[in-house]
Order: C-alpha cells, then sequence, then structure tokens
C-alpha cells in the first residue's frame, strides 16, 4: 500500500475530479455527436425497399462510403425485389467522389454475346424466353465500383443480401401485386413457381420468400469476386441454361465481360449543374429535354399540372427529344453519337422553336420528326445521320419496344404497330356488326389496344446514396422487363435485354459484345459547385421525362424532395399514342388537353406506371440531408437509420 | 331457471344459426365469370372453379347481354392499370361496364358472388370504388382476409347484411365457394 502525504492526497483528488468531470464532458460531447448523427449528418439512402435501404444504412453505419453502401444495397434490391433487378441483369452506375471532385459513370447494362446473329429472334414474341437474355453485368460492374472507390471488403457488402436470399423476407405490397399481375408467366415456369407461388397461387403480401439457390451464387460472388459469377460453376449452368432455352451465352461470352467506365455527360438547368448518364444510356434526352424546357415560363405558380398550357409545352418537349433519342442514341463503342449537338443549348433553342404553343403539332405523336444535331458539334454527320431508307423506316420503329416489321408483325395481322386496326374501322364496329366473322380470334372479351409493355409500370430500379462526406452515387439497374426474360437458371433470372435492340433503328442494331441502348438516367445535380441531390427511376421510357419533371418540380417551383417526388405526373412521347396522366390532375386540365389535340389517357392517381423516383439530397441549408422514396412503389428512405418515410404502396 | 334460461338461449341461437343460413344464397350453375377492374385475379378464380369442376364461362368484358344462359355472375374485382391496358379500356369505361353488368344481373334476377383474392394488392383508391360497387351488389363476398384488415368489405357488406366469408389465402378459397356453388 502507498502512503501519501495530505497536499499530495489534495492534488490526486484534484486530478480524479478533473479526470471525471473531462470524462463527462467527453461522454456529453459523444451523445450529442451521436443523435445530431442518427438526425441526419451521417448519410442518406433511397431505394425501392426498406431492406435494401437498411443494407446501405448497415454499410455507412460501418463507417462504409456511398460507393459500399450504394453497391450493398444494389445487391440486396436484386434479392427483395426479384422482379425489377439483380444478378442477372445491369444497369448504370453514376460515382461523385467529392474529395476529388470527380464524377465517373459505370455502364454495367447487359452485352450481345460474340455471336448474337446465330440465332433468329422476334422481340415481340420471344421477350419472355432465354432467347432474349444478354450477358449479365450486376455483378462486374458492382464488384468493379467497390474495388475502385469503395472502403468494404465484398463479404461485407454483400452480406444483407446472402442473408435476405437465404433466409428469406416477407413478399411486401408491391412485389405480392407483381406476383398477381404476371401470375401466368411464372405458374407456366416452374423454376419460378417454386420460389413465387404457394400451392398453386402467387405468394401474397407476408409471406417469406425464400431463394436458397441465390444464396448460394451469391455466396461464391461473395468469397470469388467477380470469378464466382463468370467462371466455373455459375458459368457453366448459366451457360448450359440459356443454350437448353434456345438463346446464345457462352462461357467465353462471361468471361470477357468489362464494365465500361465513363465520362458522364454535363449540362446545366437554370443554373443547377446535371450530371447524367451518358450513350447508350439517356442522359443525352433528359439534358436535351431540360434545356428545352428552359424555354418555358410556366404560366402555373403552384406546379405545372395545374396548367394546361404548361403540360402541353411540356409534352411537345418530350415528343421530340424522345424521336431524337431514338434517331441518335446507340452504343459509343460501335458508332458515334452526337451527344454534344443532342445537349447544345442552341439545338435545344432551335427544337423548341418548332412547337406550336397552343396544339398538339403534329397532331399524332408518331408524326414527331426527329432534328438535325450534327451541325452543333464536329461531327461528321453521316455517321449517325438517318440514310435515306431508315428516314422511310424511322415511324415503324421503337426504343424500348423494338420490333421487326418483318417478322414480329405478321402480314395477316388486323392491327397496325400504333395497334389501329389496318382496315380503318374501329374496334366497336367490328365487335358490334356480325359481318365481321372473320375478325381476328382472341380470347372472349380480350382486346389489344395498348401493349402490355406499355403498362409495364415500373420494371428496374433506382436507388440513391449520399454519404457523410458528401460522396454521391445514383444507381439504376434492371432486367429489362419485369422478371426480365422470365428465365430463371441456379436461381438467377435472367434478363430479356435483348429487345431493347432495334432491328430498324441504325444507332441500335444488334453487334457483337454491343450494349443495348436504354432509357436508365441516373443523375446528380450540383448548385454552385456544392452537390445538391441524387436521383433516378425505373419505369422504362417513361424515365427521362419522369426525372426531367421531379427537377422541375425542385427547380422551377421550389417544392422540397418529398412534395416533388409525390406530385402528380404525365407522359408523352414519339412513341405512344397516347398523353398519360394521373387522375389527380383536374378533369378540366384534362379536358383543355384534349382541346389541344392530345389524345389524353388518365391512370391511377399515384401510377406505377410513372416509375418510382429515388431522391437523396442535401438539406437546402447545408445542415443534413433529406431523401424521398416514391410512394408509386413501395420503397423507403432513411436518413442514417431514421426513416423519415414509411414505405407507402402504390395502386 | 336457470335450465330454462339456457335452454331458450339454445333455441334462439339455433333459430338465427337456421335464419342466417337459410339467408345464404346458392349459387347455381353455369357461372357467368367476370371482372372489375381488369386485374389478372380473375383467372385465379378460374382455376378455383376449374378445381371444383364447375360449369362457368370467363368473359373479363362482359355486358349485359353476355348474362344470358347464367344462372350466378361471379365477380372478381381489383384494379389493373396493366389490364385495363390489354383490354383498351379506361378505369371509366370499366366502371360503366360492371355498373351496368350489375344492374342487369339485378333486373334478371341472377345473383351475384363477389370474390376478392388480390388482399392488400387489390386495395387502395384504385381498387376500392370496384371493390365497393361490387360488393354492395353482391348475395354473398369470400374475401383473402388481408384485404379487410380495415374492415373496408365487412363495413360496406354489414349494411346489407350480406354474408362475409374470410379466408386466409387464395388456395383456401376453394372451401366456401364448394359451400355456396350449388352442384
Amino acid at each position: 500500500m502507498m502512503y501519501l502525504s495530505g497536499g499530495r492526497q489534495q492534488k490526486l483528488r484534484g486530478r480524479v475530479r478533473r479526470t471525471a468531470w473531462a470524462g463527462l464532458l467527453f461522454l456529453v460531447f459523444v451523445f450529442v455527436w451521436s443523435t445530431a448523427l442518427a438526425g441526419g449528418v451521417g448519410g442518406v439512402a433511397a431505394t425501392a425497399h426498406p431492406l435494401a435501404t437498411e443494407a446501405a444504412n448497415e454499410m455507412l453505419s460501418r463507417g462504409g462510403n456511398a460507393v459500399d453502401a450504394a453497391v450493398a444495397a444494389a445487391f440486396a434490391i436484386g434479392v427483395v425485389e426479384p422482379d425489377g433487378s439483380g444478378i442477372g441483369g445491369g444497369g448504370g452506375m453514376l460515382v461523385y467522389l467529392h474529395d476529388r471532385r470527380q464524377t465517373v459513370y459505370i455502364n454495367y447494362y447487359p452485352q450481345a454475346p460474340q455471336d448474337p446473329g446465330s440465332i433468329s429472334f422476334s422481340a415481340r414474341q420471344e421477350r419472355d424466353t432465354a432467347k432474349s437474355a444478354l450477358v449479365p453485368g450486376t455483378v462486374a460492374g458492382l464488384c468493379q465500383a467497390l474495388r475502385d472507390y469503395g472502403t468494404l471488403p465484398l463479404s461485407v457488402v454483400m452480406a444483407p443480401a446472402i442473408r435476405y436470399a437465404g433466409e428469406g423476407f416477407p413478399v411486401d405490397p408491391t412485389l405480392a401485386g407483381l406476383l398477381l399481375d404476371n401470375m401466368e408467366a411464372i405458374a407456366a415456369r416452374p423454376p419460378l413457381a417454386e420460389i413465387f407461388m404457394s400451392s398453386g397461387f402467387p405468394k401474397m403480401e407476408g409471406e417469406l420468400l425464400q431463394q436458397p439457390e441465390l444464396a448460394h451464387v451469391l455466396e461464391l460472388v461473395a468469397a470469388q469476386g467477380p470469378d464466382g459469377f463468370y467462371k466455373g460453376e455459375t458459368a457453366a449452368r448459366l451457360v448450359a441454361g440459356v443454350t437448353e432455352g434456345g438463346g446464345v451465352m457462352t462461357l467465353a461470352d462471361l468471361a470477357a465481360f468489362q464494365p465500361t467506365m465513363s465520362e458522364p455527360l454535363r449540362g446545366t438547368y437554370r443554373g443547377v449543374e446535371v450530371v447524367t448518364a451518358p450513350a447508350p444510356h439517356s442522359g443525352a434526352t433528359l439534358l436535351e429535354s431540360l434545356n428545352m424546357l428552359e424555354h418555358v415560363e410556366f404560366e402555373s405558380k403552384d406546379h405545372f399540372t395545374s396548367s394546361a398550357r404548361d403540360i402541353h409545352l411540356m409534352a411537345e418537349v418530350f415528343r421530340r427529344t424522345y424521336a431524337d433519342r431514338s434517331q441518335y442514341l446507340g452504343d459509343p463503342r460501335f458508332m458515334d453519337v452526337p451527344a454534344d449537338g443532342l445537349v447544345a443549348k442552341a439545338y435545344a433553342a432551335e427544337r423548341f422553336a418548332e412547337i406550336n404553343p397552343y396544339r398538339a403539332e403534329p397532331r399524332a405523336n408518331k408524326d414527331v420528326p426527329y432534328g438535325s444535331p450534327g451541325k452543333y458539334e464536329n461531327l461528321a454527320p453521316a455517321s449517325a445521320a438517318p440514310t435515306a431508307a431508315a428516314r422511310q423506316d424511322r415511324l415503324r420503329w421503337d426504343d424500348d419496344r423494338d420490333e421487326d416489321p418483318g417478322s414480329a408483325r405478321q402480314a395477316d395481322d388486323p392491327f397496325d404497330r400504333w395497334n389501329r386496326r389496318k382496315d380503318g374501322k374501329s374496334e366497336k364496329d367490328v365487335k358490334e356488326s356480325p359481318a365481321q366473322g372473320a375478325a381476328p380470334k382472341r380470347e372472349t372479351g380480350e382486346g389489344r389496344k395498348i401493349d402490355d409493355d406499355d403498362f409495364d409500370g415500373g420494371s428496374t430500379t433506382h436507388l440513391s446514396v449520399i454519404d457523410a462526406d458528401s460522396n454521391m452515387v445514383s444507381l439504376t439497374q434492371t432486367l429489362g422487363n419485369f422478371f426480365g426474360s422470365k428465365t430463371m437458371v441456379n436461381g438467377i433470372l435472367l434478363n430479356n435485354a435483348r429487345v431493347n435492340f432495334s432491328t430498324a433503328s441504325p444507332a441500335n442494331l444488334i453487334g457483337p459484345n454491343k450494349r443495348p441502348r436504354s432509357s436508365i438516367t441516373p443523375t446528380l445535380a450540383f448548385r454552385d459547385g456544392r452537390p445538391l441531390m441524387s436521383l433516378g427511376s425505373p419505369g422504362a421510357g417513361r424515365i427521362i421525362a419522369t426525372v426531367a419533371q421531379v427537377m422541375v418540380n425542385i427547380i422551377d417551383f421550389g417544392m422540397d424532395v418529398e412534395a416533388a417526388n409525390q406530385a402528380p405526373r404525365f407522359f408523352c412521347q414519339k412513341f405512344d399514342e397516347h398523353l398519360f396522366i394521373e387522375s389527380r390532375v383536374a378533369a378540366g386540365v384534362v379536358d383543355e388537353l384534349k382541346r389541344q389535340g392530345h389524345n389524353v389517357r388518365v391512370l391511377g392517381d399515384m401510377d406505377l406506371y410513372f416509375g418510382g423516383v429515388q431522391i437523396a439530397a442535401f438539406k437546402e441549408d447545408g445542415t443534413g440531408f433529406v431523401g424521398s422514396a416514391d410512394k408509386r412503389r413501395g420503397g423507403s428512405a432513411s436518413v442514417l437509420g431514421v426513416d423519415i418515410l414509411e414505405p407507402v404502396p402504390g395502386d | 331457471m336457470l335450465k330454462k334460461l339456457t335452454l331458450l338461449a339454445i333455441v334462439i341461437a339455433s333459430l338465427a344459426a337456421l335464419s342466417a343460413s337459410a339467408a345464404e344464397t346458392k349459387f347455381q350453375q353455369p357461372i357467368l365469370l367476370t371482372t372489375a377492374g381488369q386485374s389478372v385475379d380473375v383467372k385465379l378464380a378460374g382455376v378455383l372453379l376449374d378445381r371444383l369442376k364447375v360449369n362457368y364461362t370467363s368473359n373479363v368484358t362482359a355486358t349485359a347481354a353476355d348474362l344470358t344462359g347464367f344462372k350466378t355472375l361471379m365477380v372478381v374485382p381489383g384494379y389493373s392499370s396493366k389490364g385495363l391496358g390489354s383490354a383498351g379500356v379506361s378505369r371509366e369505361d370499366e366502371l360503366a361496364r360492371v355498373r351496368n353488368l350489375l344492374a342487369a344481373a339485378k333486373a334478371a334476377g341472377i345473383p351475384v358472388l363477389t370474390v376478392h383474392l388480390g388482399g392488400k394488392a387489390r386495395r387502395g383508391v384504385q381498387s376500392d370504388d370496384f371493390n365497393k360497387l361490387v360488393a354492395e351488389a353482391s348475395a354473398t363476398v369470400i374475401i383473402v382476409d388481408q384485404g379487410d384488415e380495415d374492415g373496408f368489405f365487412s363495413q360496406a357488406c354489414a349494411g346489407a347484411m350480406i354474408p362475409l366469408k374470410p379466408v386466409k389465402n387464395m388456395a383456401e378459397a376453394m372451401k366456401p365457394l364448394e359451400e355456396v356453388i350449388a352442384k
């Protein structure tokens, strides 16, 4: 035992008191700091499923960056939202690294095999078969992003996805609805039925969905990296499954897959810098749309959907930019894309000047011509300009629903490309006239005025993440249509991205190792050089118009991200017969649009058709983050573990 | 005294049960099966009827004229924008078709059997207009219970004394169907 003198004892007591106070102060500081952190200073993730958001948060909480969080969420969303994306598909990822002030785009969209011409393929008739599958890119893309820009090990980042696949998760309302809608296709395919049905009926909300085979593949990837997918056991099974289904994919095709790293496209909208996905993805069309929208002086004070004039002008913009998209966007590794011209402000001014402010002109969407952006950049126009034959054909192709006019539409088909009767009669005429006994035979009462794919609401998925260091990720990935090719091999649902190639549009013809054009448009925005937000959407062709509308809501109408996300939407483009609009828009506005010549069709009040935007953003005052998940699609935005938006299913 | 009261209670309960069962409609075959809202759920109902070997015809755009020759109208409500698109009709068109069909069935004395299979996926603003319209015109409603968690169907049926038969899942809907459809 050590004895101290009285003075030393007093000094020691003083030192202990000071240490205790310092410790107490430190604890108070830690408490306050951690409370602030939970309140939104650490990061934000918005995805289409709460479990994927949770996966992102798990990485942020471990000290991971936005890339770690996004990759974790991307693997997880492919499990818990198996209809929209997964390791059998692909996508695009926009990464912003704040300390380097660097932005990079990773294109990991599915790619054509080396010998795609070895099989015949009809996009219309064989989209739900293995023939429509291209070489998947998800695993390669996510692994590369993590390797180059992440901080956590792959096994850690993939752990949530493996857990969800192996242990299962309860079916959420959106998936339950999609299982119902796709019930026939699922029931007809035993590997899908085994996963998605119980007792011969689609699984319902709340039922446990397990994917043990998928969990095994994910474990292989976690242990071996991309080789766990592109080589060995998994690759062999994929090749066998695709070949058995009549498709084409070889071991060499899988081994050769590499994501493409490129500079993103840049532009501005009313002073806000917009950074987005380059071709063959659709950022150019977003920027062209925004450039044209800069010429619109919105009449409405609260929101553009309260003014028919505002909607009309926006619709006219989209009709033109979608025409340009179809004409000019393709894989830049194989062709010259006039991207600089398409996003040039002067080109937008020229295109906007074509618009009649009072009525839809030309009346039919399909008659809207594409423009000539080539003169706004130093590009030999021959490479991307349409040939005379292509100009002739230009009204016959589509983008996300490309078809071969020669084979997909049979000569005896009574409907034309626009699903109108070739004989000029209306459906009503045919139904009511007994003389029309030779009318197209179909199941009782079932018409076919609109392709199913027009209503394949939110196929694809989007997620947005920002971390505490202001790094941002905007990621959109897909299987093509809902449940992709409806072909499951080894627990992996394969994409049907081959339908995204065209057989008529020169810019988007299939070729060896080529990637098709896609609507995906992951986007980032900056104000005065500071990061502002990350956003994007699923929704096939609607993606671009939807992202543009949300940006207009925020930038023109000053809405906060939540209000901007949930505000009413519409959609109109060259390749649809209608102007689709949500039913929340006033009847008077709809009537006025009809008077202006638009062929309006009113859909649901919060319709999945219009996408599912996920936004991660900085608060206006810079004190933290906000996020928003689209109520049209079950999802959740979470500011580092604090849910700020409960998932609300779309109808 | 207690014995007498117990006996009386049993008699009253039995009579009540008897009258309730007497009020329940036995649905005769053949059945016209249709949708209200164009969701694919109508095909699931068809699977159930197939399993029960019921004589039925499915017509997803059935109108009053199609009722001829049928003794029961079975309606599966649930909104689907994809289904409406495939059928080439708007939501308003579909509501009008269903409204007219129900009115014609009533005029012809054809009882309506509603089977709501989609659970929460077929609830919400878009579906509920169809759900309410059909439920209130029904002689019996069979429902997968998660579609009535908020009491929407219970309320709609209670007002008009319509028997409501909840089941746990789609497959279980076969049992009440077997009970209410006459052989």
